[in-house]
């Protein structure tokens, strides 16, 4: 697995950023298909509307997706999302978090379920940038090492908010880089 | 190659819901790196622990039905069952002691 903490990507303005730059705590970094994507969307919401606990138990948050760029600036000054939404064209970390593309996750029926309770919250469609891409979301330690990885199996599939804020709040004792495994 | 025994459905009810051993079950997946980070985490434990506590692993892409009963989300993921129970969990890629902490190994292993 490459280091992610290496890995450089775009802030939607096109500005190189590094991931070990950006991440200096535990950090849910939540990797949407796309951002037009609707329950994809609608799951930053969430995030966003819940940014205050994340940041309560010391930790931060940062999407990350394949684009689009413009998607990724009007969710910021629509929804407000308070943390940081990353592009990553060359699928840099998708590929270091082995999160590939795959027909099944638009084939799975769980994901239409996702799609209808996104638009009964109000979220909107954006256009389609990448329909295989499978969603994802990993916990990472202060130094960007991945500590946990949810590979979503279906459109909109991330685990609930509220089990990532519990495993979120286990990070503190999480292997620091560098040091052994078993230590 | 692992030393640490996999499950697959057919087995996971006689090596775990009928072992009169309490059992440590590491959730996991080839294709996750955290997972690889944790396994000599697990196969230490396994070790210090000997016939006390069993240790094995359920890939989730090969028995995602294992997985679902679990209410396995993110990977790596430890359940430790005992008399057939989930009674402690512990989730990611984290140090030893702090997983013997959060399974209460020292609690629920057998007496040595």
């Amino acid at each position: 697995m490459s280091s992610l903490a290496e890995i450089e990507v775009l802030a939607p303005d096109g500005t190189p950023v590094r991931i070990g730059e950006l991440v200096d705590r535990p950090t849910i970094l939540i990797i949407p298909r796309y951002y037009g994507c609707l329950p994809c969307r609608d799951y930053l919401r969430q995030a966003a509307q819940r940014y205050g606990e994340i940041e309560a138990i010391g930790a931060r948050a940062v999407g990350l997706s394949v684009g689009a760029d413009f998607q990724a600036a009007w969710l910021i000054e629509q929804y407000g999302i308070p943390f940081p939404l990353l592009v990553d064209p060359e699928r840099k970390v998708y590929d270091a978090l082995d999160l590939p593309r795959k027909l099944s996750v638009v084939l799975n029926p769980r994901g239409w379920a996702k799609y209808a309770s996104a638009i009964a919250r109000g979220n909107r469609q954006g256009k389609i940038i990448d329909p295989l891409q499978l969603p994802g979301l990993a916990l990472l330690d202060e130094t960007a090492r991945p500590i946990t990885v949810h590979r979503g199996r279906a459109l909109g599939d991330y685990p609930p908010l509220d089990s990532v804020l519990r495993e979120l709040s286990n990070l503190d004792d999480a292997p620091r880089s560098g040091a052994p495994a078993s230590a | 190659m692992s030393r640490i025994p996999a499950l697959t459905e057919s087995g996971f009810e006689r090596e775990v819901i009928a072992s009169e051993v309490p059992v440590i079950v590491d959730y996991w997946a080839p294709w996750c790196g955290p997972c690889r980070a944790l396994e000599p985490v697990v196969e230490a434990i396994a070790d210090e622990y000997g016939d006390r506590v069993k240790v094995a692993k359920v890939n989730i892409d090969a028995e995602p039905g294992l997985a679902a009963r679990a209410g396995v989300l993110s990977i790596p993921h430890l359940v430790l069952y005992r008399d057939g129970v989930a009674v402690a969990k512990s989730g990611g890629a984290r140090p030893k002691h702090a997983i013997v902490e959060a399974l209460s190994l020292d609690e629920h292993a057998i007496a040595g």
